[in-house]
């Protein structure tokens, strides 16, 4: 699918409590921001309010880039909700961001898959909120171009 | 069996000091085509268990079930004129990971003298209640997930075989000889939704994608249905209708990173049991040798095998091997599993299925009994956000 073909499957938002509002946030301002804590620089995701690897309560959100290689993949061939009928079947990828000492994000695969495996490279592409994800920047990827 | 087996032993409190005294179930209906509500259902179950055992219903004093089910303690005891609530508690964790931990719950209610006759149960009627998933969905698809097209379980667990098999070097296949078993044990057992279904391997490996490395199936289809146990103390064993099954360890939860992670825990490939197998056998003071039939609840078959490998019954070397067909049927076969069909071919009732036919198997009422069979091992929802194993044992193990 193409970057503008690519749906949101209902509203996406933050969680009840806001946790991860300033993830959203940095979406929809064209950025990946992820949180780091204040104290030992440890990444965070999924999104806390206390840092488990140090204890400290102070963690702040960072604009990073987004790329990594694919941790894992998967092609959905049913259309689970009415908002993929027009993408099945279609790619979700796990991507490792090796930046981020190795956290993890999902996303739909936009554009070629040729060279699809756990492995390759991939670059995220925000896709503004447009008529297939209204409301909120939602963050994609698609595989690197090969090595020359 | 292991000549390290130790039996009952003051240092081990669990082990074997209660026994299920019963069981019960609705019949597995397609999903949406239960005649009854969840209550309805749940009490049918109920009443069906304490006949089992031969006790009125009104004698349980405790409810332990899992996974958010909807039917509490305080709605059934008004229908089931408790005489005296002792004891209520929920297993959390989406799916069914809670099923042996339940069971845990139980126990150690009777075991500490809070309740005397508790019953472990789960209910589903998706006619009144919605798709499983979409429960399910609403707690943990979150737009974490939904954003990015993934909206249900089998999903987010295909993500998760993906990697097993890359991290394994192995294809789907892998996945095959556990499916096949299922149904060639669903067979010969007429509640199965399964019963004299012959799935074939070419028809295994043509069937339509779900969601890759998953084909159809490699999902369980939901079922409607309820079903029971009733868990006493062991003294009262010698009281009971039908050859006591005794509870011989249990080890639930997560380990580190685990829980609830966005696809970032430590375990990806697996299943999450890589914390919970090792204090099982340590608790019973046994090993995946002493273990003569298998329970594994393998809603989706990728998790199923890697719930077999994190409980030490193949290594990552040898897993083609020791998981082929021939191995995992019963009689014969090395590593009897899912002796009534498992979730894929007799019915998915969140893992009470597996607990009643490890019951059934260590009673010899099993469809495909395992003769001399002594030991049963039951695996919790593998891939949950908290699961848990169980290790059963007929009266030869105390």
């Amino acid at each position: 699918m193409k970057l503008e073909e690519a749906p949101t499957v209902g509203h996406a938002r933050p969680y009840p409590d806001g946790v991860d509002a300033p993830y959203w946030e940095g979406l929809n301002a064209g950025e990946l921001r992820v949180q780091r804590c204040q104290s030992c620089s440890s990444w965070q995701w999924p999104p806390v309010w206390r840092c488990p690897d140090c204890g400290a309560w102070e963690l702040a959100w960072q604009a990073v880039p987004a790329t990594g290689s694919v941790f894992s993949w998967t092609r959905t061939w049913q259309a689970f909700a009415p908002a993929l009928q027009s993408v099945v079947p279609f790619v979700t990828v796990l991507v490792e961001l090796p930046h981020l000492g190795g956290r993890r994000l999902l996303g739909m695969l936009v554009d070629d898959e040729a060279g699809l495996n756990i492995g390759a490279p991939v670059v995220g592409i925000i896709q503004p909120p447009g008529a297939k994800n209204p409301g909120q920047a939602i963050l994609r990827w698609r595989l690197a171009a090969p090595a020359g | 069996m292991s000549a390290l087996r130790t039996g009952r032993s003051p240092s081990r409190p669990l082990y074997g000091t209660t026994v299920v005294a019963g069981i019960g179930q609705t019949p597995f209906y397609k999903r949406g085509k239960s005649p009854d509500s969840e209550r309805k259902q749940i009490l049918r179950a109920i009443v069906a268990a304490c006949t089992d055992a031969g006790i009125a219903p009104h004698d349980i004093d405790g409810f332990a079930t899992y996974s958010d089910d909807r039917q509490n303690a305080t709605y059934l005891m008004h229908e089931l004129g408790t005489r005296e609530l002792r004891w209520s508690s929920m297993v959390e964790g989406g799916g069914g990971g809670g099923v042996p931990a339940a069971v845990g719950a139980a126990a150690a209610a009777i075991l500490t003298g809070q309740a005397e006759v508790v019953v472990v149960y789960r209910s589903v009627s998706e006619r009144e209640m919605g798709r499983f998933n979409t429960a399910i969905e609403s707690q943990h698809a979150t737009s974490h997930y939904t954003a990015h097209g993934i909206c249900v379980a089998a999903q987010m667990m295909a993500l998760r075989t993906q990697r097993m098999l890359h991290t394994l070097g192995v294809s789907r296949d892998i996945m095959e000889g556990l499916v096949l078993a299922d149904y060639f044990h669903a067979r010969s057992n007429p509640r199965a939704t399964a019963y004299r279904n012959t799935l074939d391997a070419a028809t295994y490996r043509a069937a339509r994608w779900i969601a890759e490395p998953y084909r159809l199936y490699d999902c369980s289809r939901e079922s409607d249905g309820a079903a029971a146990i009733i868990v006493t103390a062991a003294q009262r064993a010698q009281h009971l209708r039908q050859a006591p099954v005794y509870l011989l360890a249990i080890a639930q939860g997560n380990p580190r990173h685990g829980g609830e992670t966005l696809d970032n825990s430590d375990d990806y490939d697996l299943a999450g049991f890589g914390s919970i197998a090792p204090r099982l056998w340590q608790q019973a003071g046994m090993s995946a040798a002493d273990v003569d039939v298998l329970q594994v609840y393998e809603n989706f078959s990728g998790l199923g095998i890697a719930a077999l490998l994190e409980h030490g019954f193949c290594t990552r070397d040898n897993i083609s091997e020791i998981l082929r067909y021939e191995n995992l049927i019963a009689p014969h076969g090395k590593l009897p599993t899912n002796t009534s069909g498992g979730c894929l071919a007799e019915g998915f009732i969140h893992g009470m299925e597996v607990l009643l036919e490890a019951v059934r198997q260590l009673r010899g009422e099993s469809s495909n009994p395992v003769p001399g069979a002594e030991v049963c091992l039951v695996t919790g929802g593998p891939g949950s956000t908290y699961t848990s194993s169980a290790l059963f044992g007929t009266a030869a193990t105390l």
